[in-house]
């Protein structure tokens, strides 16, 4: 099927991770930020289906490397992460990260909607101060 | 199918960087759902339409759906775009460039310093992802499980009205 070198498709998934990173460091709406997350999880699902759509066994460099790209990105995967790399693995690490963002936009919309209530904007210098 | 993992990455990393720089929620919001329905055409591409077709329903329909859902109780006037306009000055926003870019640069220069092997072989389709995913990974299930039920507690004690 496809010819695509291995590099090519974990570049892509970098740059996208990047540039959600870059949104989430520029935007100070907190809607922006939610949305830049999303962006973010989606690189390391994209990671992880590169990874096992590659033939054969992965070296330690790549493994290491998707583990890093997941720990930034979701964090739940990893438990099971170190255990195999087949060729369905990937897109089952992709589910779980699915999860982990459906579980991550529930409770940051959440969030989001309790300060607008609370301050009446978006902006997330807002709620710097906890109890201030 | 390698052309269309070529246009359909140019289009996942143009429409991300688009909604960067938009000032407009909604319009950052379409340019997202763009991104992933081109990041689900690289799915299947690569041979994984199971993932590609939950990259659709889950991240673009459901998702997404949830945000725009958001924008609409939100209401947010003209005003949140002007706010916006003034909090993307150049002031703002050329030391996170600048280390996002070594970022970028240092993620390439290491990815293509590696020789690298062609990915290929026949697409995997759903049967033999729900083998993997209920076989040697049923614990990750469970705590996906887990996750999603803390969750819908955390959703619905946030979206609470306050007793006091």
């Amino acid at each position: 099927m496809a010819e695509v070198p291995t590099q090519y498709g974990i570049i892509l998934a970098a740059i996208l991770f990047s540039l959600g990173v870059a949104g989430i460091l520029l935007r100070r709406n907190i809607f922006f930020v939610l949305l830049f997350v999303e962006v973010m999880l989606n690189a390391a699902g994209l990671a992880f289906v590169v990874a096992g759509a590659r033939w054969g066994q992965a070296d330690g460099f790549f493994v290491l490397l998707f583990v890093e790209v997941m720990l930034n990105a979701a964090g739940l995967a990893f438990v099971v992460a170190g255990a195999r790399w087949g060729q369905a693995d990937g897109q089952v690490m992709f589910i779980f990260v699915l999860a982990t963002a459906a579980a991550e936009v529930a409770i940051g919309l959440g969030l989001l909607l309790r300060l607008h209530h609370q301050f009446k904007t978006l902006n997330v210098d807002e709620a710097s101060d906890l109890r201030g | 199918m390698i052309v269309v993992f070529y246009i359909a990455s140019g289009v996942a990393i143009l429409s991300t960087f688009l909604v960067i720089l938009q000032s407009n929620a909604v319009h950052a919001l379409l340019y997202a759902i763009l991104s992933l329905l081109s990041v689900a055409i690289v799915f299947f591409s690569l041979g994984a339409p199971l993932v590609a077709a939950l990259e659709v329903i889950v991240y673009a329909g459901a998702i997404m759906v949830l945000f725009v859902f958001v924008v609409m109780v939100l209401n947010l006037g003209p005003g949140a775009e002007g706010q916006e306009r003034v909090w993307l000055q150049p002031r703002t926003w050329t030391g996170p460039v600048i280390l996002t870019l070594v970022l970028i640069g240092e993620l390439i220069y290491i990815f293509l310093a590696r020789p690298g092997l062609a990915l290929g072989g026949p697409a995997i389709g759903p049967q033999e992802v729900s083998l993997a995913l209920y076989g040697p990974y049923l614990l990750g299930v469970e705590l996906a499980s887990i996750l999603l039920l803390a969750g819908l507690v955390g959703a619905y004690h946030l979206g609470r009205e306050p007793s006091d």
